[in-house]
């Protein structure tokens, strides 16, 4: 195990970490202040990486405003979702509400295989940036690219969250939905604003999901296992605590496949033996607040 | 008199009706996963059934019937084969069984059919447990590869490229990549060949480096992959975009294509069942008509289904009656012309009676850095020579 094996494992791990940190982005937001555990997010994913390579390889598209368009498409699904769908079963049992995203997970998947078959595609489009040489390791530019939009993903939804009118409106109809209505405060608009928020986050990366990885409908079922594994393990709704999940889980996962015999196989399942340890030890996550009993 | 007139007439309209519309059809039971996971597959396997049948009902029929295709989707679940197995069987009452794709489903539909004993016709699905459960019946024929032939064409194939003696394997880690690295590290040490990674990786997973970095370090001679296609485009691409540069990538064809690799698949060498460019007699007719018909490409599943139907047809036809006895004959002692060459169902390696293609059919496609794709293996097959190493 050489020095530039180590460091160049430890990089292209950060890299990947920023794709399952931009997936994350929105998820922390929605499940922070709604508390909806919404399974369709990795689906939302999965509509922005096909929207994205469908407007490259039919009209040529930039890859840069195909994420853009996803995501501006992904938050008008997310406003159609919430007002049809999800606003009904919120009032209603916390299992009914899992129930309902599972549902409209399965469903949103099986429509994509009627309309675009299992088959991967991949989009061809020239590297976003250029590669990002450090010592002996080089990030192809598309890995960077990631990496810049997932971080800017985070600071957008920190930025919504601690520096907005909406933001504060969000934190307080999340502690307390109740005392937030007696306050004035829209808490069913505001909720709304969350799921679209995080749904047009959702988008964004899908876009990036189709950049780096191939596109196909089954494409979210990992990345949003991984994305509520972060959320948990930085604590829910703790958005700097999501993107130090997303470091761990992606580290973790990544040296363990490097260095380790079999590693392939083992990673993912390291990755979530330490979720768990974390969860017995502290069930907040690791920048959650700790509630006393 | 009118009554007698009426009847008549109609008696002379009845003469009239081609002898094909007189008879009742030959009824064929085609159970394959339309939807979910392996729709893919599926449907194309679906497209050559229903061409072959097509081609005899245009030529008026299969011994004066028409064939009639009774399409049932499998979703690809157990529960759900199972279900159709016996709707066809029982309620359809279907004259034979030709489809079938995806191991684990096809075996619930097998175990639900068998003591129907129909004539199955099994288009799809590799898993040597279905060999080891149904080979043996004289009422099943099996016409796709079992997982132990292609990577006995893999080793072969490796053995052909002078200097080549170092292998690393990278291969998915549930049934269908176990099994190949298990059949591989056996074929690749029987011909002398050293197996210096076997290294399993989580299908769909975003991050390949782990692999590439060992490889980039062991330098092999070939990097084989044994995993699904979405698996091996993101393979090569992310070896291409690390600058990793095996001296010869090699994956098992899983029905990509030359176009999703892009830059990254030049001389990527993909083992495959077959291709339409490959030096068969006869081939270029078959696959232009086919390619016309099909108002596009006609990729290596869409064969499997028609090769299912048309030998069937073959021998329905050299019986020259619908009797169950004569046609599992024939199919049992007949060599057929088909877009494979000319091929038999033989016995197999681990019990089955009645295998079609195997690992002598099997060829090695290499993609070209113009976009375009040469047969480079075997020598009787192929059009072009290997560029090795690759890089």
């Amino acid at each position: 195990m050489t020095t530039a094996a180590v460091l160049q494992a430890v990089i292209l791990s950060l890299t990947v970490a920023a794709l399952y940190a931009a997936v994350a982005a929105g998820l922390t937001l929605t499940v922070g202040v709604t508390r909806i555990i919404n399974f369709a997010h990795g689906e939302f994913v999965m509509l922005g990486a096909f929207l994205t390579y469908g407007l490259h390889t039919r009209w040529g598209v930039s890859p840069w405003l195909g994420m853009a368009a996803s995501g501006v498409a992904l938050g008008l699904l997310s406003a159609l979702v919430y007002r049809l769908f999800l606003a009904r079963v919120l009032k209603q049992d916390e299992h009914n509400q899992l129930l309902a995203t599972l549902g409209l997970s399965i469903l949103l998947l099986n429509i994509a295989v009627i309309l675009w078959s299992p088959d991967p595609r991949v989009m061809q489009a020239p590297a976003l940036l250029p590669p990002l040489r450090l010592g002996p390791v080089t990030v192809p530019g598309n890995n960077v690219a990631v990496a810049l939009v997932g971080l800017l993903l985070f600071l957008a939804m920190l930025w919504i969250k601690n520096h907005t009118r909406y933001g504060t409106q969000m934190r307080f109809a999340s502690d307390d939905p109740e005392l937030a209505l007696h306050a004035g405060i829209n808490v069913d608009r505001v909720f709304e604003l969350s799921f679209v928020i995080g749904g047009a986050a959702a988008g964004v990366s899908g876009g990036l999901v189709a950049l780096v990885l191939y596109v196909q409908p089954s494409v979210g079922v990992d990345l949003v296992i991984r994305a509520f594994a972060i959320i948990a393990l930085g604590g829910l709704g703790n958005i700097p605590g999501a993107l130090m999940g997303a470091a761990i889980l992606a580290l973790v996962e990544g040296l363990v496949s490097t260095f380790v015999p079999q590693g392939g196989s083992w990673g993912f399942g390291v990755a979530f033996l330490l979720l768990l340890l974390v969860l017995i030890v502290r069930p907040s996550g690791l920048f959650g607040k700790q509630v006393q009993a | 008199m009118g009554r007698i007139l009426a009847s008549l007439l109609a008696a002379a309209a009845m003469a009239a009706v081609p002898a094909m519309a007189q008879q009742p059809p030959l009824r064929i039971g085609v159970p394959l996963p339309l939807t979910g996971a392996l729709a893919g597959g599926g449907n194309q396997i679906l497209w050559g059934i229903q061409y072959a049948a097509g081609e005899a009902n245009d030529a008026g029929g299969l011994l004066g019937r028409k064939i009639e295709l009774v399409v049932e989707d499998t979703k690809g679940e157990p529960n759900t084969s199972a279900t159709v197995a016996a709707k066809l069987a029982t309620q359809d009452k279907v004259d034979a069984f030709v489809g079938g794709f995806g191991s684990t489903s096809d075996y619930a539909l097998l175990n639900a059919l068998q003591r129907f004993e129909p004539i199955f016709m099994h288009a799809g699905s590799s898993s040597v447990r279905l060999e080891e459960g149904f080979g043996k019946h004289d009422w099943y024929y099996h016409i796709y590869i079992w997982d132990y032939h292609r990577q006995k064409a893999a080793v072969t194939f490796f053995k052909s490229i002078p200097g080549a003696k170092t292998l690393a394997i990278a291969y998915e880690d549930k049934l269908y990549g176990t099994d190949g690295s298990k059949f591989t590290q056996q074929y690749a040490k029987e011909a002398g060949l050293e197996v210096v990674m076997n290294e399993p990786y989580r299908a769909g997973t975003p991050d390949f480096a782990p692999i590439l970095n060992r490889v980039k370090g062991l330098d092999p001679d070939i990097l084989f992959i044994i995993g699904y296609s979405g698996d091996n485009i993101q393979i090569a691409r992310q070896a291409d975009q690390l600058g990793i540069k095996p001296k010869l990538l090699v994956t098992q064809g899983a029905g990509e294509k030359r176009s999703d690799f892009g830059p990254a698949g030049d001389n990527v060498v993909v083992i495959d069942l077959w291709s339409a460019k490959q030096t068969t007699p006869g081939l270029a007719d078959w696959v232009k008509k086919a390619e016309a018909k099909r108002g596009g490409e006609v990729v290596s599943s869409a064969v499997q289904g028609y090769v299912a139907m048309r030998t069937l047809i073959d021998a329905a036809k050299a019986a020259g009656t619908w009797d169950r006895g004569k046609i599992l004959a024939g199919l049992a002692s007949m060599t057929f012309d088909t877009p494979y060459g000319k091929v038999a169902y033989t016995a197999s390696e681990m019990g089955g009676k009645h295998q079609l293609i195997t690992d002598k059919s099997m060829i090695a496609v290499q993609y070209k850095p113009d976009g375009g794709q040469e047969v480079v293996w075997p020598a009787d097959k192929a059009a072009g020579k290997i560029t090795y190493p690759a890089r």
